[in-house]
């Protein structure tokens, strides 16, 4: 396992912003030169390919990273909460929020002791919304329940969530065809590699953007039906425990929510 | 160090409250949520807020009292004033003590 460390040092390395730049690179790359690719000279060619190929590692790393990830966590927090059953509490209150953003929500809030439960969290599926027991003494109520709000929020959007999701699956699809369509015009008969590599870049760009679009969508939820205050405080608790806020695959940078709230306050 | 066991101490931890208790500390005088949001550099509102936390664990003491609106010279609006309370500087001292362990570990 000890040769890995140098693989475990270069995920580090990926913080998202460099991840989004190369990302955003390989898709120019994939639609400019790619295209018209043949009509370099060869030397040429080969530098491209090259410097392509060691770009191109990190979208595929970083979807590694992104799914054995969320993988690895999930079994955690499934082989843990065997042994320890998240308890149940009962706010009153949620169920007037759920009431007020149109929900018909009556469920008690779980909590957890789990260590790799960082933050509320909730289950699409099942609908249930559960928070690690150290927020109990961190956050104050009207914190805990703008949290509680911003979970209400993404039940809520979770058909607009799921259509935007099957949206962004297809983008690829019509990346692919609109590039192969140039390159049909330009007298080649097949795609190259490069675009579909870009294609794929492209797709998690836009997953990416759906993720922190639902965020967003949640916390907007959250400030009507609970305030802007509340939230606030809560991101900016968070904010004093990651090392660096840019953001994630999955959430927007915290500074970012603030920025956006802080204008309703 | 009580402070960590009741649960106040995690709820003081919030960067923003405590950059609030330590001007209401600092400054001996009863403050309005407009002065301590200028010191701070926060919105009055999110003030507010946390005003009120601190307001429910007992850190702090609000009053309320009327002065004249700005532009006015009838017109008169409730202003919140805050004030530490005793618990206050137990927290503070209790934090201190901490933070001499903490250093007397390293």
């Amino acid at each position: 396992m000890d040769d890995l460390t140098w693989l475990k040092e270069f995920g580090r390395f990926l913080t998202f912003r460099i991840k989004r730049r190369v990302m955003i690179s390989v898709v120019v790359l994939a639609i400019i030169p790619s295209t018209i690719l043949f009509y370099f000279p060869l030397e040429l060619r080969y530098f491209y390919a090259i410097g392509f190929t060691l770009l191109a590692t990190v979208p595929i790393f970083s979807t590694v990273q992104l799914v054995t990830g969320s993988a690895i966590q999930l079994i955690k927090i499934a082989l843990y909460n065997r042994k320890h059953k998240p308890k149940e509490i009962y706010y009153p209150e949620v169920k007037r929020i759920a009431k007020k953003m149109g929900l018909d929500y009556d469920k008690p809030i779980y909590v957890t002791d789990n260590p790799n439960v960082n933050g509320p969290c909730v289950n699409l599926f099942s609908k249930k919304i559960t928070i690690p027991l150290s927020w109990l003494t961190k956050c104050h109520r009207s914190e805990i329940l703008a949290a509680i709000g911003h979970e209400l929020g993404h039940i809520k959007n979770h058909g607009k969530y799921s259509k935007e999701m099957i949206l962004a699956s297809f983008a690829p699809v019509g990346f692919i065809f609109g590039l192969a369509f140039i390159t049909q015009i330009l007298g080649l008969l097949y795609i190259p590699i490069f675009i579909q590599i870009g294609s794929y870049a492209f797709m998690m760009l836009i997953l990416s953007y759906v993720f922190w679009r639902n965020e967003y969508r949640a916390d907007e939820e959250s400030r009507k039906t609970v305030g802007a205050a509340p939230l606030i405080a809560v991101f900016e608790m968070l904010q004093n425990q990651v090392k660096k806020d840019e953001g994630s695959d999955t959430h927007p940078p915290l500074h970012d929510r603030i920025r956006r709230l802080e204008s309703f306050l | 160090m009580k402070i960590v066991y009741d649960g106040t101490a995690q709820l003081v931890m919030h960067p923003v409250r405590f950059k609030i208790l330590k001007h209401i500390n600092e400054s001996h005088k009863k403050q309005f949520v407009e002065e301590i949001a200028k010191a701070i550099d926060e919105h009055p509102r999110l003030v507010s807020h946390h005003l009120n936390v601190l307001q429910d664990i007992g850190l702090i003491e609000c009053t309320y009292e009327t002065t004249k609106a700005k532009g006015s010279k009838r017109r008169r609006v409730a202003v919140r004033f805050c004030t530490a309370t005793p618990k206050l500087a137990e927290v503070f001292n209790d934090v201190a003590k901490a933070a001499e362990v903490l250093v007397e570990a390293k």
